[in-house]
């Protein structure tokens, strides 16, 4: 009855090829947006437990920015673009000399951040959906700052209650894209999160396997 | 020494060991502690009810410690089992935020009825209620020191909390 769906290495790679064209689409649109040269580069592709994405992501401590996107479409599921608190000044200055009008008073305000992940959420969206051949819409961007592992748990409860009804999948699982944004010399490492609800895990993995063979 | 307790997970042990829970948001840590044998345990609540997952309570299942309405009940029995007495047991309890705004907004969040489902659960076994630093809209960890009885809340930001 129960079921775990894997990608071997090769699809991994290839995963990772069709990320890079999302990441050249990012770049361009950040540094647009930010009128200041910025490279995105994929660094690593994960399929992980979901339960276990805080691991990838290193010190259990460290607080984050995280950008939280709903996905609808042909695959449902929830997104979330992480940064390191402490990267968030260096690309709230960069929106602020953009001039951009995004940044209000006061340091709470996460609204650059909010942007930039939905620039990256469209470009590996829009990615999947050319290769893999998946229409995948992204809602609009809430955030919270905290520890990654506190910020997962609601949906991490809310899976496993759905994954139960189902009873179809053993495991739920994430797909990371981590990634570095790059201005000048600085390097900002980012996590790129998909959650796929346990109902859509299967066409995930299905369409990027197809993708590749096709 | 340090026993960590992970989502959906229980534990219960005596002195001197410090039992801890990591990365809790929307999640409630219950504590129970009978200050006599000095018998602590812990459980990592995720969901109020197992009938809200659309199954039967089954309480002696071995994913009894995911749901209020039955963790709480297991947690008891393990406790039991390990020498404590009933009676002079004491609950703590942290957690049960919201994380982010539009889970709030929607239907005030799962958090608000973990902390409900704890509470009542607690109530229908006659547990009273020590000590507790719930809602919010932050993660915590908590540090259960079995010697002491002491349960520290740890948030980002905050100072430590003792409840």
């Amino acid at each position: 009855m129960a079921k775990t769906k894997t990608l071997s290495e090769v699809e991994l790679d290839y995963l990772r090829e069709m990320m890079n064209i999302g990441a050249g689409n990012a770049a361009t649109a950040l540094s647009q947006m930010l009128d200041c040269r910025m490279d995105v580069k994929i660094s690593k592709v994960y399929l992980t437990l979901a339960k276990k994405a805080p691991a990838i992501l290193g010190d259990r401590d460290l607080t984050v920015v995280c950008v939280k996107m709903g996905m609808v479409g042909d695959v449902r599921g929830e997104i979330f673009f992480v940064v390191p608190e402490t990267e968030k000044a260096l690309i709230t200055r960069l929106a602020e000399k953009a001039n951009l009008g995004l940044v209000r008073k006061g340091s709470s305000d996460n609204s650059v951040l909010e942007e930039v992940g939905n620039v990256i959420a469209g470009a590996y969206l829009s990615a999947i959906h050319d290769f893999c051949k998946l229409n995948i819409y992204h809602s609009v961007p809430v955030t919270a700052v905290d520890a990654f592992q506190s910020l997962i748990d609601e949906l991490l409860a809310d899976m496993s209650r759905r994954a139960e009804i189902l009873l179809v999948i053993e495991n739920e699982f994430a797909l990371m894209i981590e990634s570095e944004i790059i201005t000048g010399a600085r390097q900002v490492r980012t996590l790129f999160v998909i959650f796929p609800a346990p109902e859509s895990i299967d066409t995930m993995v299905d369409s990027i396997k197809n993708a590749m063979t096709g | 020494m340090f026993i960590t307790v992970g989502m959906g997970e229980g534990a219960v042990a005596i002195a001197p060991h410090i039992i801890t829970a990591v990365g809790c948001g929307s999640c409630v840590i219950l504590t129970l502690y009978d200050a006599k044998t000095k018998v602590g345990g812990m459980a990592h609540i995720m969901l109020p009810s197992r009938d809200a997952a659309g199954i039967a309570p089954v309480s002696d299942c071995a994913d009894a410690f995911q749901y209020a309405d039955t963790g709480v009940h297991a947690l008891v029995e393990e406790m039991r089992r390990k020498g404590a007495s009933l009676k002079d047991t004491v609950a703590r309890i942290a957690g049960g935020a919201a994380m982010f705004p539009s889970y709030a907004a929607a239907s005030a969040g799962i958090g608000k009825w973990n902390i409900k489902g704890v509470r009542d659960a607690l109530k229908r076994e006659g547990i009273p209620l020590a000590g507790y630093d719930v809602g919010g809209s932050h993660g915590r960890d908590v540090e259960f020191h079995v010697a002491s009885g002491r349960v520290v809340v740890r948030a980002f930001g905050r100072a430590d909390r003792e409840i």
